[in-house]
Order: C-alpha cells, then sequence, then structure tokens
C-alpha cells in the first residue's frame, strides 16, 4: 500500500468513548502499532447507558461475552422505552424493539392497523409488538432463532452502569496502555494540526492519530476546523442530573420517560438500583432546583446539544461528546460513538493522514448524527406541554429532512428513511404513533383484505402476542438466570 | 366526507412500459373497484431498447406469479449473467460487470482490497478470477444459483434477454386477463381541467372521449401528457451523457448464445449485442455531434456477426428525465418520464421502479401534492444515481485521440461522482448510500475493469498474514473454477428448461 500503517494511536478523554474506542482499535491494529490512552478526569464515566440492540453487535466484534458485561456493568435487559406525559397527563406509549403486526398481503401493518382503528377498536399499536407487550408486562425471554416462533420477532438491547461498563471493556483490551494524566497543552502545527499534547506532568504525547474522548473536545476545538453547530434552540436540555434510587421489586425491562415541568425524567434499571436522570434547561432551572427534585443530591452534568463540523480533521479524531452531544431521549447511548468507531476502522487513515477518508467520515458522521436529532427533535414537536420550558422548544423549526418526514407520515403513512438513518422503519413508525401523529390516509392496497378477514388476524396476533408475553418470565427472574 | 378513492386509470401508451404498468397494477388493485384501460395505437411502433435486464425483474415476474419457463419460452429468453465491456478503458480491453460479488470478505475487510494487496505483491490474477459469473459467462455456461448459501454455487444472479416486444405481448394477455381493457386508436386531444389542471379526458381520434382519475402516461419520448399537455419541463443531462441516437437492427444468430450481454465502445460511442434465442439484438447509440446516421448504421452493419434481419432503424433521444415524473394526475413511466440509455440495462428496471414506487404511494382522487413529492424525490434519486454510474464508464477511458472519447475523459462530472472517484482512487472505498441502484460489486467491476486502480487499500487487510492471504485466495479460485466446470453450456440449459418452439411466436397466456 501507498503510505505507512500508523504506528501510534493517543486516545485523550476516557470513558465510554475512549474504551469503546480502545477495545476496538486494539481488535484491528496491527500488533506494532502502539494504542494509549490519556484518561482525563472529566472524561471519567458517569451515570447509566440505555442502549440499542446493536450494540451487542459490537460486543460480538470484540468477543465480548454479554454476561461478563452484564455481570461487570450491573446490567439488565431492554425490550424498548416508555415514554409517558408526552401528549396529555394521560399520555403513555412503549416503543418496542420489534416491529409490529406482520406483513399482511404485501402491505405494512400499520396500514392494516389504521384501517381497522376507523372500523372501531383495534388496540394500541404497541399491542402488536411483542417487545412492547412483553416490556410493559415486566417480562423478558431472549429471541428465537426459529422464524416460525413469534419469540424470533424480539430484539434486545442492555441498561449498562458506564463505570461497570469501562471496567469490562478495559478488560478487553489487554495491549492498550493507559496512565491518567491532565490536558496542559495542545500543541498545534503551522497548517493547524494537533501536532502533540503536553500533559500536566509535562509528558509530551505525539501520535500518528489523536482522538479526541474528552467530554468538551479539547484537542479538536483547539484546531481551526473545530466548529461547532448548535442545536440548543430545539434540543433545549443543557444540563443532565443523575442520581441513583433505590430498585423497585419489579423493574421492567424498559428505559422509561416521564415528562415534567423543567424537563424530563429518565429511569434505567440497575441490577440493584435505578438510574435517575433530569434533563433540564439551565436558564429556566437551577442546579439546586433539579437536585431538589431527585430527592436533595445529585451529580450535574454540563451538556451541549450539536455536533462538530468536522469531527475528523487531519491527524485528529472526535469520538463521542467531543464530536457531538444529543440530549439521550431516544435510548441510544453509544450509539454514536459505536457508529464513529466502525467507521474510523472503515476508513482507516495511513499514518501520514487520509484527508478523503476523513472528508466521507465526516459526511456520514454528520448525516448519522442529523438522523438521530430529528427523532429526539421530533419529541418535542409532538408534545403538547404547556409549560414554558416545552413551548419554547415547540417554536424552534424542524430540520428540513424532519418537516418533510412528519407531512409524509401525516399525509398518508409513508415513512421516509434517508442515508445514514440510525432507526428504522419500524421505530420511526412506532415513535410517529406513539407521540400521536397520525396518518390522514391509509394505504389504498390495505383495502383489498376483506375488512372482516383483517379485523380476524389483527384480533388474533393481538392474542398470540400477548399469551407469549405472558409466558416469559419476570424480567426480575430472567436476571437471576444470568448471574 | 365524499369518496375520493380513485376508481378508474388511464395508460395511454402500450409497449413494455404501457403493458408492464397494467400487468403490476392489475395484480396488485385485483380486489378493489378500480377499472384500468390502455389505449395504444398499433401503427405508432414501440422502441423495445431495453432487451437486456437486470436481476430484480425476476421479484417483478415473481410478483405476478409468471412461470419462468413459460415466460421465456414465450419471449425467446436467454439467461444473463452480466454485461462484457469490451474497450472502455483501453482498446482491446474487456472486462464482465457480473451479476454478484468478488469473493468474500476475509477477517471483516472487503474482498477487493485483499486482491489489491496481493496485486502489490507481485499477484497478477484478474480479478475476474474471483467471480463465479464472470467465469461462467466467460465459459458459456449457466445454471441457476444454488439455494445453499454456503456453497460458492449460490454467489451470483441472473437477468434475462428477452424480446421486449414479445414481453409486453405476454404481459398484455395477462393483464386484459384480469380485466384491463385495452382501446386501439390515436389520441387526437387532451383536455384540461379549468380550476386545477387535472387531466380530465382524452379524446381519441375515432372521437370517443375516455375520462379517468389517475392518467398514466406511457406514450414514449414525446410525453403526451406529461409534456405536452402538463408542461412539466425536462432535466437535459446532454453535457454529462451526449449521446443522443441509437440504430438498432436485428441480426441471424450464427454461435452459441452467450450467457451475457455486450457493450463494445465504439468510435462516437458504444454498440450493444444482445443475444436472444431466435436471433441477436444490435445496436449502436451514438452522439450525433461526432457522427453521422449514415456512418453509425455502416460501422453497425460491418460488426454484425450474422445477416442483418431488417435495415436499421434510428432513434432519437435526450438524455435526462422529467422535472417531475408525476405532475397532477399523471404519472409518466418508461421513456415518457426520461431516458437513460441502456448501457447497464437500466431502462426496464427504471419502469419497474416507477410502477412499484407508484403503488407505494398510490393516491386518491386529490393526488395529494405530498405523495407527488415524494414520488419525484424517490425517482429522481433513482435517475441520479444511474446516472453517475454510466458516466463513469464514458469518463474513465484511457482511449487518446479519438474526440469522443478525449472529451469523455477532459469534460467535467458531476460533483456526486468525482467524489466517488476520488474516494475509491485514494483508498479503494466504494461510497454507499441507501437508495442506490448499484452496489459495492458494480462500482469495483467498472472501476478496476477500466484500470482506476486505487493508490492504497485498507491497512487492515495487513492484518492477514501473507501466506495465509494467498492460501484464501487460491482456494476461493479454485472453488469458483471447479464450480464452474460443473455447469452445463448456457445453450444446453436452455434447451432443456425453457426453448422456444423455432419459429413460435408469443401465445397469450392463460392466467
Amino acid at each position: 500500500m501507498t503510505g505507512s500503517p500508523l504506528n501510534n494511536v493517543a486516545i485523550l478523554g476516557g470513558g465510554v468513548a475512549g474504551w469503546m474506542t480502545a477495545a476496538a482499535l486494539a481488535r484491528v491494529l496491527p500488533p506494532a502499532c502502539e494504542i494509549r490512552v490519556i484518561e482525563t478526569a472529566d472524561a471519567a464515566p458517569r451515570g447509566a447507558l440505555s442502549t440499542l440492540p446493536a450494540l451487542r453487535g459490537f460486543h460480538g466484534l470484540l468477543g465480548l461475552d454479554e454476561a461478563t458485561v452484564m455481570r461487570t456493568a450491573r446490567g439488565t435487559f431492554k425490550l424498548g422505552a416508555r415514554y409517558g406525559g408526552w401528549t396529555g397527563f394521560d399520555h403513555d406509549h412503549v416503543e418496542g424493539f420489534s416491529d409490529a403486526g406482520a406483513n399482511l398481503d404485501g402491505v405494512a401493518f400499520h396500514h392494516h392497523w389504521l384501517r381497522a382503528r376507523q372500523r372501531g377498536e383495534a388496540g394500541r399499536y404497541e399491542d402488536y409488538s411483542l417487545a412492547a407487550v412483553a416490556g410493559r408486562l415486566g417480562r423478558f425471554a431472549p429471541p428465537s432463532e426459529d422464524p416460525r416462533s413469534v419469540l424470533s420477532t424480539l430484539s434486545y438491547g442492555l441498561h449498562l452502569d458506564s463505570a461497570g461498563y469501562v471496567a469490562a471493556l478495559r478488560s478487553t483490551a489487554g495491549r492498550v496502555a493507559a496512565r491518567p494524566g491532565e490536558i496542559a497543552q495542545v500543541v498545534l502545527d503551522t497548517e493547524g494540526a494537533v501536532q502533540a499534547v503536553v500533559l500536566a506532568d509535562g509528558e509530551r504525547i505525539a501520535a500518528d492519530l489523536f482522538i479526541d474522548t474528552t467530554p468538551d473536545g479539547r484537542l479538536i476545538g483547539a484546531t481551526p476546523s473545530g466548529g461547532w453547530i448548535d442545536e440548543t434552540v430545539a434540543l433545549p436540555c443543557n444540563r443532565l442530573a443523575l442520581r441513583e434510587l433505590a430498585r423497585r421489586a419489579d423493574p421492567p425491562p424498559l428505559t422509561e420517560f416521564e415528562t415534567v415541568t423543567e424537563g424530563w425524567l429518565r429511569r434505567v434499571p440497575l441490577r440493584d438500583a435505578d438510574a435517575v436522570t433530569l434533563a433540564y434547561a439551565s436558564d429556566l432551572t437551577s442546579d439546586d432546583e433539579a437536585r431538589a427534585i431527585l430527592g436533595g443530591e445529585a451529580t450535574i452534568i454540563r451538556r451541549h446539544n450539536g455536533r462538530r463540523e468536522r469531527a475528523w480533521s487531519k491527524g485528529c479524531l472526535a469520538i463521542g461528546p467531543a464530536a457531538s452531544q444529543l440530549e439521550p431521549l431516544n435510548g441510544d447511548d453509544a450509539q454514536a460513538i459505536q457508529s464513529g468507531v466502525g467507521r474510523l476502522i472503515a476508513l482507516l487513515p495511513t499514518a501520514e493522514g487520509s484527508p478523503l477518508a476523513a472528508a466521507e467520515y465526516n459526511r456520514l458522521m454528520a448525516e448519522t448524527f442529523d438522523r438521530a436529532r430529528d427523532l429526539a427533535v421530533l419529541r418535542y414537536v409532538a408534545a403538547s406541554r404547556t409549560d414554558r420550558f416545552w413551548s419554547r422548544a415547540r417554536r424552534a423549526a424542524p430540520s428540513t429532512a424532519l418537516a418533510y418526514k412528519q407531512a409524509q407520515f401525516e399525509s398518508r403513512g409513508r415513512v421516509v428513511l434517508y442515508d445514514e438513518e440510525t432507526f428504522v422503519e419500524g421505530a420511526w413508525v412506532g415513535a410517529l404513533l406513539g407521540l400521536g401523529i397520525t396518518p390522514r390516509r391509509h394505504d389504498r392496497l390495505a383495502d383489498r383484505l376483506p375488512a372482516g378477514q383483517a379485523d380476524a388476524a389483527l384480533t388474533r396476533l393481538r392474542g398470540l402476542i400477548r399469551q407469549a408475553a405472558l409466558a416469559m418470565p419476570t424480567h426480575a427472574d430472567a436476571l437471576k438466570d444470568r448471574p | 366526507m365524499t369518496d375520493q378513492t380513485v376508481r378508474n386509470i388511464l395508460i395511454v401508451g402500450g409497449g413494455t412500459a404501457g403493458w408492464m404498468t397494467a400487468a403490476a397494477l392489475s395484480a396488485k388493485l385485483a380486489g378493489l373497484p378500480i377499472a384500468i384501460r390502455l389505449v395504444e395505437s398499433a401503427e405508432i411502433g414501440t422502441v423495445g431498447v431495453g432487451e437486456a435486464t437486470v436481476p430484480h425483474i425476476r421479484h417483478f415476474n415473481a410478483a405476478l406469479g409468471l412461470d419462468e419457463a413459460d415466460f421465456m419460452r414465450k419471449t425467446q429468453a436467454t439467461y444473463k449473467l452480466g454485461i462484457e465491456f469490451r474497450g472502455w478503458g483501453k482498446l482491446g480491453d474487456s472486462y464482465i460487470h457480473p451479476f454478484g460479488a468478488y469473493g468474500a470478505a476475509i477477517a471483516g475487510v472487503s474482498f477487493h482490497h485483499h486482491w489489491l494487496r496481493a496485486r502489490q505483491g507481485g499477484d497478477d490474477t484478474p480479478l475476474e478470477a474471483y467471480s463465479l459469473p464472470v467465469m461462467a459467462a466467460r465459459g458459456g455456461k449457466f445454471a441457476p444459483p444454488s439455494p445453499d448459501l454456503s456453497s460458492v454455487a449460490s454467489t451470483y444472479n441472473y437477468a434475462y434477454q428477452f424480446d421486449a416486444g414479445l414481453y409486453a405481448a405476454y404481459l398484455r394477455a395477462y393483464a386484459e386477463a384480469r380485466g384491463v381493457v385495452r382501446t386501439e386508436g390515436k389520441v387526437a386531444d387532451v383536455a384540461l381541467r379549468g380550476d386545477d389542471g387535472f387531466i380530465e379526458a382524452i379524446t381519441m381520434e375515432g372521437g370517443e372521449r375516455i375520462g379517468a382519475d389517475l392518467f398514466i402516461d406511457c406514450s414514449g419520448f414525446r410525453g403526451l401528457l406529461i409534456e405536452q399537455a402538463l408542461k412539466t419541463g425536462y432535466e437535459d443531462w446532454t453535457r454529462w451523457l451526449p449521446c443522443d441516437r441509437a440504430a438498432a437492427v436485428p441480426c441471424e444468430t450464427v454461435e452459441a448464445s452467450t450467457p451475457y450481454t455486450r457493450c463494445t465502445a465504439d468510435a462516437a460511442g458504444w454498440r450493444w449485442r444482445i443475444p436472444l434465442q431466435h436471433r441477436v439484438g444490435n445496436g449502436y447509440v451514438y452522439s450525433s455531434q461526432h457522427i453521422s446516421d449514415d456512418a453509425a448504421a455502416a460501422a453497425l452493419l460491418a460488426g454484425l456477426e450474422g445477416r442483418a434481419q431488417a435495415d436499421p432503424r434510428v432513434l432519437r433521444f435526450v438524455a435526462g428525465h422529467r422535472r417531475k415524473q408525476w405532475s397532477k394526475n399523471c404519472v409518466a413511466v418508461g421513456l415518457a418520464s426520461g431516458f437513460l440509455e441502456p448501457l447497464e440495462s437500466t431502462s426496464i428496471h427504471l419502469i419497474q421502479v416507477a410502477v412499484t414506487t407508484l403503488l407505494e404511494l398510490f393516491p386518491d382522487r386529490t393526488c395529494d401534492q405530498a405523495d407527488q413529492d415524494e414520488y419525484n424525490r424517490v425517482m429522481t434519486l433513482e435517475f441520479e444515481r444511474i446516472r453517475d454510474f454510466l458516466v463513469l464508464h464514458y469518463h474513465a477511458n484511457q482511449r487518446t485521440g479519438e474526440a469522443f472519447w478525449d472529451d469523455r475523459r477532459n469534460l467535467p462530472i458531476p460533483d456526486s461522482l468525482a467524489y466517488k472517484m476520488d474516494l475509491f482512487h485514494d483508498r479503494g472505498v466504494v461510497v454507499k448510500y441507501k437508495d442506490g441502484f448499484f452496489l459495492e460489486p458494480s462500482w469495483l467491476a467498472v472501476y478496476l475493469g477500466q484500470n482506476i486502480v486505487p493508490r492504497a487499500y485498507d491497512p487492515v487487510s495487513g492484518s492477514v498474514p501473507d501466506a495465509v492471504l494467498a492460501q484464501r485466495l487460491k482456494a476461493i479460485r479454485d472453488s469458483i473454477a471447479e464450480a464452474t466446470r460443473a455447469m452445463p453450456a448456457h445453450d444446453d440449459w436452455i434447451a432443456r428448461f425453457c426453448a422456444a418452439r423455432s419459429g413460435a411466436t408469443a401465445q397469450a397466456v392463460t392466467a
């Protein structure tokens, strides 16, 4: 090949972003390439993660045993997320990790549901998603490999304690050298590329590739191309208050979100506790008020929703909060990190740097962030609360892409998917319908199925799903089986 | 609320586009109270350029429930494993763009990076040795892919080469059996509604006035409804794809039929060769700026392998698409919607995408603007991404000293294509999009087939030791060579499975 392979990679920061990156690079970089992690105090892992099923694929690539991860990270299972209080005080819906219903007569299920609903009782859309139904009932079972079984429609994610998760990642990254250190100075060359990082104790770190996993982007932000695209108008939470509360007797395998006057509350079940997050806007709610809402004490984290214009510039690449920050309202924690690491590996640079690979990386990561952001913004657009926090957020104009997506769904239930979507069609349908966005028309082709036949199929399906969910063990019992 | 459902559809124009639309609508709308009518005139010839197809046609046929052997017999069809491109990089070059991937990923890294690495290490095995469909095509062999996904014999797909006129006739019988009413005659007039400019009705030369809720314009290049009546405008891509004419002529078969289409670069464009059971279809797609009609026809005739069965027929077109392929209550399908030269056999595919997308967005009588917008977004994207792929064939040439080819190499290309080419050249990255008809193996075939070789390969491929890599490469080559040997000759398979009776014409299908 032209250009020499990377000789050394320095990961500054650490935490979940730094260690996911280190563990993955340790797998793919040739043994001769040195990988170092300099752990800064502010990047230390805090709080809990509510993750998508895709993270389990990442563990598979790392050879990271799931039982070990769950044990080390106080993990529980996640079949989806429940959202409460969005379109009214009695509103509540679950977005489950299995597509609702079945493809009847070649037409997407939600059209059949919309049609049945016009005629009368069809239940909630989520009643046709096994993951959602089981989640509400507090039940869990792993997916079946047998495609004829309704259990094959399931998939699941994990709830993980961040600190424990970092410990699990660290244990698989044997060849990675790690040490604590604080960044004193970022040295740029004449072209604005990071040349070295000087630590507080005087050590000078040089590398072919610097990976910035600090919470505030100390390296990438020091380069001339480290501009930040602000998203705080549409996504108003710039503070997260974290606290652990006592474990409930029967925690559901769901992340639970609830609107409050100040913003929203998130509850993530861990083995021995519930990790609770309050997200709020600092100009409307003080940190002390936030602590009071959580019962007196909490760790406060500052956030700034948005992303870098370019996450990768010359020899410095940002992953995690240094690259993008999205308030954790989709239950897709660690997803941006995972896609950043995956794309870095697919576009691995040479020691001399690969500007075209960086441009492609930036295009892909920008698209990925923007599409996930759209789903979070949708949760504000669709909210009906009239508190100042909520009504102010609703006044922000959604992106062209989201406005189009919403208009298409409202018109005739069409789900528009762009390049680099994190969330598949079924996830968007679950969110849109759950948030009360209902199409004016359903697909005319659904009318081919005689109404009585369609109703019978829907009723049968709902019964089958409920029965399958009730046959599963409780979430608590399922966790006991995975010590 | 008044009932706004579509109750009748009028398709204007038969041909491949008209009858594919009629067949698909009659199958997918069956059970709904919707009447489908098609008007066409036997006096107006059909173009039928798209005689070679891509594998998606099999989904289309399967959705209609067509019997493969019967369909092949009635359309004089042969199998197609890919397209051979002759003389596109340099004079004398030949590569096949196959329907299938090369090799298999090793250590999570796409195969071509390993191939590039071996090549830089002195291994000069051509990429095509790692493609079963190419090796089978070169050997004139065919068998359907194995359903066993662990077998190398499952690593390809196939399409057909058929007589488009017979295919239209076949689908006509299918559609008529499902209630589509055909009316013979020419359209004399198109009437628009005063309030919103929707099409209200057409009047036939015989005086009959036919109204409909939804009109499908399959009238060909002229766009009788979409352009002549609704004046939607045309996005002209001549600056990138300057070929504006084609001369077509069938000739007698004199050799075994190849399981692939051939596209041979020529002085002012390229010539196609499509083997059918009963004849060989030939054509010359050219730029009228660079060659006269007479010279093109002479070049076409001079290149025939067997006796010409007719005089060359000249077709005129402009590369590009209607600004709105769906406007008001009119959807244009086929040549009425736009034209991309059949270099990658996409004409019939574009018809298929249009019909499928129309069904996905099937409107009510108001033809909601949202439906039109989404249809036009999807179709424009489809056209643009095929366009880039076609332009690549022209741009990546080393035929210096020929005016037509020098221009193709030197004139600007779309930015979207330049970006893709830069990334490939830099380190073998094939840019991927969600919507894009041609996937990584296709781009690889053309890039490498036309001598665009990356400067560098994926460094992760270095994690596989040299000796292990050499062994893996050999194992893949050997299994492909063996699987190829085991396949029957293309003509033998046709004779066994789907031979048309000699001299037979298309028979109506009984459905």
